[in-house]
């Protein structure tokens, strides 16, 4: 195990080299100049064009490509991850504040979706072909077909315009802020994304349990008296959850990627939106931050599921 | 086992939630507003930066300059309470107001506005509106470090502030008047060349404005509060700016979550049903148009200018996409500085065919329209042109650019067509120089299609000089019907700023586009 872990990291460690120089060269060469953009057409002044230069000049965007992710990199390496381009913050700082909310909706994000898809799953299973069973299809096909951006916005037409229930953006109201008005800033993000992923899941979760339900030691189980709760819950849904919990590590990217457009929808104060606007005006810097942390993020989570099998289940030994 | 995870779970939704909300706000006074930020700040509150429009209007509750512009785009007294132009219209003379305050306590006076005038005449501070400030005399001196003061800017006591132009230049004042001034006792100590990283542009503690800075939470608010020290104190406490899409802000704005935002023609219905809101719609400053790059032989000819915009229906285009809520545009000039008897233009495929015809226009050419996506209108406008140019025989190609990249195809003169809009030429109308004249040819200037008509520039500079306000509108009003004939660009429209307001709010006056400051802040209150 431990020899393996090693080798892991060291093959992460390399793909993380390369993904951060295939990001910076991409971004980098990407048409535009995200100084010369700041000032539109009908701003244009007799000085524009030497501020523009002046500009790049003092933000290195005038050497060679090389050389900018050289210096980037030996900063990185220090912990030091440049600076926007937009207003001089910070990178390091800038991700800091975000990636906390964005956490937040990923983690009640998941739980909801766990806590729909189980249930469901598990019925599908014990079910299966009857009117349940096609249900819960529907359920998870609409999931996974649906833009998670559509769903927000008809919840967003619901819950706020139609009935008023709920708030439709932000994370607070700094006016009267309070653990409720945060729970209620936070129900429909996370519900909305939730229901996105509860597709993938509920699908995981039923096909396991089929399989699981199947085999011999259940139907051992069967014979010795077990109740069928007890034959579902104690002993197949534990090893139904090897596979799930796997596809649940590895679906973290797939969860961000929802939690960005739900970010977007929702104003929600994330690393998403800082993302999106970070791209929409080329702030290089914070782009290139940006994906490095979703780099780790996806590596370290794709590690873990790999451990976690091994953990989870005794008969897997990792080599 | 399932118990134990829905306590986990409650656990875990408490504890989450708990950690991202702030503290509670001390006092928690009723009056607060919510207004609508229709992009995320830069975050650079200052005057040096290149102007943003969100920013603009979190700096208009913190900032003041000499002068300032209400939103019937006249110069009002801001911190200065007067000002007098010699009659050669080169020397301009300010009288501040006396025993104004910064929000510190600190004495305001004209040493802050020489401070603050000096730093945006200085390119090497990062000035981005440095270049309007080369019609000041001894700035070219300065910049060339032949003197290490500028002539032009003098502070002869503390309640007076003059600027001397090189040349006579009556709309100079609506150029730089309206600088917001600095505090040179927060500032001054830190070199030029190092200002624009100061953290005081992140966080402008100190302010002369009717309002002081609290905090910007990137992405959620920026947070301002009433500032004490204000000649005339605001009566509403505290002011949250919020970023959000439009369409999460036409949400708000209906259940009450924000009080003032301004919204697009396609939600007009929409917020005209809202309980609870009314409604302000005021010209816009600026306009949106094509700019036809007269660097390319074809569009040299004025015939095929004026063709083409004999060949869009532009009154269809503001009933049908802006639902009638724009005017059309007849000239560079703002609609209320324009003279009457104007050629309108008027949509006639005809009369388009036959100038092309007649200017040799080839049908088999094929050209590109150009534009940043992204704002219902000009998407819709630019299929629109597409078609009626189409429908005279010309073919037109639909690009769709990032705004990143449009700066490229005006210095290589590459483009044919370019769609963009805003600008402010409303509040003197030799403001129009730098869209038309052959000195401010880009690069040199913000004249991107590349005009250059001299008997305009002659008209134009010599209004300019004009103090006399009758002598001077009549000259603008020559300078307007030559443009006119010319067809320098082809105006579109200029969109209405249409804006939701809660009932709850009183003397709130709706700025023609949501991209300038607001007015008076500290004369809005909430009712009951």
């Amino acid at each position: 195990m431990g020899a393996y872990l090693v080798r892991r990291l060291a093959t992460n460690v390399l793909v993380f080299f390369l993904i951060t120089v295939a990001i910076f060269w991409l971004v980098h060469k990407a048409p535009g100049d995200p100084i010369a953009m700041r000032i539109p057409a009908d701003q244009l002044n007799s000085g524009s064009a030497e501020y523009i230069a002046e500009q790049r000049h003092a933000l290195g965007l005038d050497r060679p490509v090389f050389v900018q992710y050289w210096f980037w990199l030996t900063s990185a390496l220090q912990g030091d991850l440049g600076y926007s381009l937009l207003n001089g913050r910070p990178v390091t700082e800038l991700l800091g504040e975000r990636i906390g909310p964005t956490v937040e909706l990923m983690l009640i994000g998941l739980v909801i979706s766990l806590l729909v898809a189980f249930p469901l799953g598990i019925l599908a299973a014990r079910r299966r072909n009857s009117v349940w069973d096609y249900g819960t299809a529907v359920v998870s096909l609409g999931s996974v077909s649906i833009p998670v951006f559509f769903i927000g916005l008809l919840a967003i037409y619901v819950c706020t315009l139609r009935f008023q229930w709920l708030p439709s953006a932000g994370i607070v109201d700094p006016a009267n802020p309070g653990l409720l008005d945060s729970i209620r800033h936070l129900v429909l993000p996370a519900v909305v994304l939730g229901i996105a992923n509860t597709g993938t899941y509920l699908r995981y979760i039923r096909g396991s349990m089929i399989t699981e339900l199947g085999a011999d030691y259940v139907r051992t189980a069967e014979a010795k008296g077990a109740s069928p709760r007890r034959v579902v819950y104690r002993h197949a849904l534990r090893n139904s959850l090897i596979p799930v919990l796997t596809v649940i590590a590895s679906n973290m990217g797939q969860l961000l990627a929802g939690a960005v457009v739900i970010e977007q929808v929702f104003a929600w104060p994330g690393m998403g939106q800082l993302a999106v606007s970070s791209v929409r005006q080329q702030d290089y810097s914070v782009i290139i931050g940006f994906a490095l942390l979703v780099a780790i993020l996806v590596l370290l989570f794709n590690l873990l599921a790999d451990v976690l099998y091994t953990v989870v289940d005794p008969r897997v030994r990792l080599r | 086992m399932r118990r134990k995870f829905v306590a986990a779970l409650a656990i875990a939704a408490l504890a989450v939630a708990g950690c991202a909300g702030p503290r509670p706000s001390s006092g928690g006074s009723g009056s607060s507003l919510n207004v609508y930020l229709y992009q995320e700040p830069a975050g650079l509150f200052g005057p040096l930066a290149p102007s943003s429009g969100p920013d603009n209007q979190v700096m208009s509750f913190l900032y003041e300059g000499l002068l300032g512009v209400d939103p019937d785009y006249r110069l009002q007294p801001r911190l200065a309470e007067s000002y007098e132009v010699s009659s050669d219209a080169t020397t301009f003379t300010f009288k501040l107001r006396k025993g104004l305050r910064w929000s510190d306590g600190k004495p305001f006076t004209s040493k802050d506005v020489l401070y603050t005038y000096k730093l945006l005449a200085d390119p090497k501070s990062g000035s981005a509106t440095a270049g309007l400030y080369t019609a000041v005399a001894g700035v070219a001196d300065f910049v060339a470090g032949r003197a290490t003061d500028i002539a032009g800017f003098e502070a002869p006591d503390d309640d007076t502030f003059v600027i001397r132009a090189t040349s006579p230049n009556f709309g100079l004042v609506s150029q730089i008047g309206i600088a917001y001034i600095l505090p040179a006792h927060v500032l001054s100590g830190t070199p030029s060349a190092d200002i624009a990283k100061n953290d005081f542009f992140h966080e402008p503690k100190v302010t002369i404005g009717p309002y002081r800075f609290v905090e910007y939470r990137a992405n959620q608010y920026v947070h301002v509060t009433a500032n004490p020290n204000y000649r005339s104190p605001a009566k509403i406490k505290d002011v949250y700016l919020k970023p959000m899409t439009s369409d999460a802000a036409t949400a708000q704005l209906g259940n009450g979550g924000i009080d003032i935002a301004s919204y697009s023609p396609t939600d007009i219905d929409t917020v005209a049903g809202f309980d609870g809101v009314s409604t302000q719609e005021k010209v816009g400053a600026g306009f949106v148009r094509i700019a036809l790059n007269q660097a390319k032989d074809y569009f040299a000819d004025v015939r095929v200018r004026q063709a083409f915009l004999y060949a869009i229906d532009r009154e269809q285009i503001v009933k049908t996409v802006l639902a009638g809520k724009a005017d059309v545009r007849l000239s560079d000039f703002a609609k209320d500085n324009e003279p009457s008897g104007l050629d309108e233009y008027s949509y006639d495929p005809a009369k388009a065919r036959q100038l092309l015809a007649q200017a040799g226009w080839d049908p088999n050419r094929a050209i590109n329209l150009q534009w940043v996506q992204g704002q219902r209108d000009r998407d819709a406008t630019s299929t629109i042109v597409q078609n009626q140019l189409a429908a005279v025989g010309v073919k037109v190609n639909l690009v769709n650019v990032q705004a990143a990249q449009i700066s490229k195809s005006y210095q290589d003169k590459s483009y044919d067509m370019t769609l963009y809009g805003g600008g402010n030429y409303a509040i003197d109308s030799s403001s129009v120089i730098y869209i038309t004249a052959c000195a401010q040819r880009f690069p040199a200037g913000g004249n991107i299609n590349q005009f250059c008509d001299p008997t305009l520039d002659d008209l134009m500079s010599r209004a300019n000089a004009t103090v006399d306000d009758k002598e001077r509108k009549s000259l603008y009003d020559q300078a307007a019907k030559e443009e006119n004939k010319q067809a320098d660009l082809m105006w579109l429209y200029s969109p209405n700023g249409l804006w939701g307001v809660r009932d709850k709010v009183k003397g709130f006056r709706a700025p023609g586009s949501q991209d300038s400051g607001f007015y008076d802040p500290a004369s809005w209150s909430i009712a009951g």
